[in-house]
């Protein structure tokens, strides 16, 4: 099997990565945000019991949940298809990862902003949404880019609930072919494929960031 | 009415903790058991591993458990089937979840498997092999070798029945590694990081036949083993049910058993690259839960 025949096999699995990537992004950018934000401006309660969120979602191990949510939660009447899982599980878990960057955007923005909006007789929910928002959101983006790639690269995990993403492509073309430093080979060229234009973007990103920056300075 | 940063925070996070829970798709309705498949639809666990159950080049779904149940289930009316393909160790827990109907993998029939699951009568009945290099260089002929050479290490795949042989033969743990599957393990003895690896017979064929795989071959004799009836121990294998669906059990035996009978079993069975010495013959599923197999 020449390494094109094994890259175009492993392709066939390239859909799968998407469909989780694409859905794994609707959970965790909503997440992230909800998260983030709740957290900056939480106190007391609210703000444990989002801790609590975050924390379960930062500090379990991602393959571990994919086997509970798949294999366990049935037993327990609550029956989720793979995609779902997957993409949830993966999602939420990098969504919580992006909460921090969203927390420390915002903590990052310099406090003589809010307070000049509270001068100028701005609501909180307005000094939110109009003042440090769009200044953290600058700050957030090459965080979320990273995170992209994390989660595009997480997607490996999915084949544990039966979906057939390029990972499980790769192993399906091994067993087959016995060959894997050529068939892993071209997985990883396939994973770069995805993922380099991804830090192209980030870095893309970040130039225009950075001129939007230093705009606001000189004013 | 203003908007508290307390309020806020209180929708977001009652959102948030929503937000978690919502994906379910639907509540599962407990499986009804009909007296009639006719038309019914069976979803079939797999977990790619040759000869058992695999998709093959064509990305067809083989393998001899995969053509039993085909060729057991047609005069059932059964005649639709979605493979699912998935890791050797999520076949048991997926079958338990209600994600399969059955596994037509090649799951060897063991008590501890009994009291979670349904087997079917065992089909094929295989002994263990080993994959050496080329030459068998350690020259090991039996799990006593490696046991007696503390530098030959063994590979074994994670779970497999093969893999608690040897260690019941009285080979040290620390001389086994596992691996997650036969390519692993083969893998390794080309890397030189594992000098034997421990397969079912049709399996370690395969590699050398099928797969051709060079570099590597079967150590010719190989004792594996010995029971203390003084046999050598075999895996039986075959189609696993959940524990609720032992009517569709007993109507797959019957018709395994016509089939058997019809001398149908054969023809798949050499497809496959098994031997006629390989039919499980007459020992029966109830007496290897027992622990007399």
């Amino acid at each position: 099997m020449s390494f094109v025949d094994v890259l175009s096999g492993i392709l066939q699995g390239l859909g799968v990565t998407l469909t989780v990537t694409a859905l794994g992004m609707l959970y965790a950018v909503p997440f992230a945000f909800a998260a983030g934000i709740t957290q900056h401006v939480s106190r007391g309660l609210a703000y444990g019991a989002i801790t609590a969120v975050i924390e379960f979602w930062r500090s379990t191990s991602v393959i571990i949940l994919l086997y509970g949510f798949y294999y366990t939660l049935p037993t327990a009447g609550l029956r989720l298809s793979a995609i779902t899982v997957g993409s949830m599980v993966l999602g939420l878990h990098i969504g919580a990862y992006g909460s921090q960057a969203v927390r420390g955007a915002l903590q990052a923005v310099d406090k003589g902003q809010s307070e000049a909006g509270r001068a100028i007789g701005l609501r909180d929910w307005q000094i939110l949404l109009l003042i440090e928002l769009p200044q953290a959101l600058l700050a957030m983006v090459p965080t979320f880019i990273n995170q992209f790639i994390q989660l595009v690269k997480g997607t490996a995990l999915v084949s544990l609930v039966t979906l057939s993403d390029m990972t499980f492509r790769a192993k399906e073309i091994s067993q087959l072919y016995y060959d894997p430093p050529k068939i892993y080979f071209a997985l990883l060229v396939a994973y770069f494929i995805l993922c380099y234009p991804a830090t192209i973007a980030g870095r893309w990103i970040e130039r225009r960031v950075g001129a939007g920056r230093r705009i606001v300075h000189d004013v | 009415m203003p908007f508290s940063r307390r309020r806020i925070s209180a929708l977001l996070a009652v959102a948030v903790c929503g937000a978690t829970l919502t994906g379910l798709d639907r509540v599962a309705p407990a499986r009804a058991e009909t007296s009639e498949w006719a038309g019914k639809k069976l979803v079939v666990g797999i977990h790619n591993r040759t000869p058992w159950g695999f998709r093959d080049k064509q990305n067809n779904i083989a393998g001899i458990h995969p053509d039993i149940v085909r060729a057991v289930f047609a005069p059932l009316g059964i005649t639709e089937f979605e493979f699912v393909v998935s890791d050797f160790g999520a076949m048991i827990p997926g079958l338990l979840a209600g994600r399969f109907d059955i596994i037509a993998s090649g799951v060897a029939i063991t008590p501890a498997r009994c009291e979670q699951v349904l087997f079917s009568e065992p089909d094929v009945a295989v002994g263990d092999s080993l994959l050496v290099l080329k030459g068998n260089p350690l020259k090991l002929h039996s799990y006593e070798d490696i046991a007696k050479n503390p530098q030959a290490r063994l590979a074994g795949g994670r779970g497999s029945e093969n893999t608690k042989n040897a260690l019941a033969a009285g080979i040290p743990e620390s001389q086994v590694s596992m691996f997650p599957n036969n390519e692993a393990a083969v893998s390794a003895i080309l890397a030189g990081r594992a000098d034997a690896a421990t397969l079912s017979v049709p399996s370690a064929i395969g590699v050398i036949e099928e797969q051709r795989v060079e570099g590597v071959e079967r150590a010719l004799p190989f004792k594996g083993l010995i029971k203390p009836n003084g046999q050598p121990a075999r895996l039986y294998t075959g189609i696993v049910f959940p524990k609720s669906s032992a009517k569709l059990r007993d109507a797959y035996n019957a018709e395994f058993a016509k089939l058997r009978a019809a001398g149908k079993l054969t023809p798949i069975m050499q497809k496959y690259l098994f031997t006629t010495d390989d039919d499980a013959g007459t020992i029966t599923t109830a007496q290897i839960c027992a622990g007399n197999g």
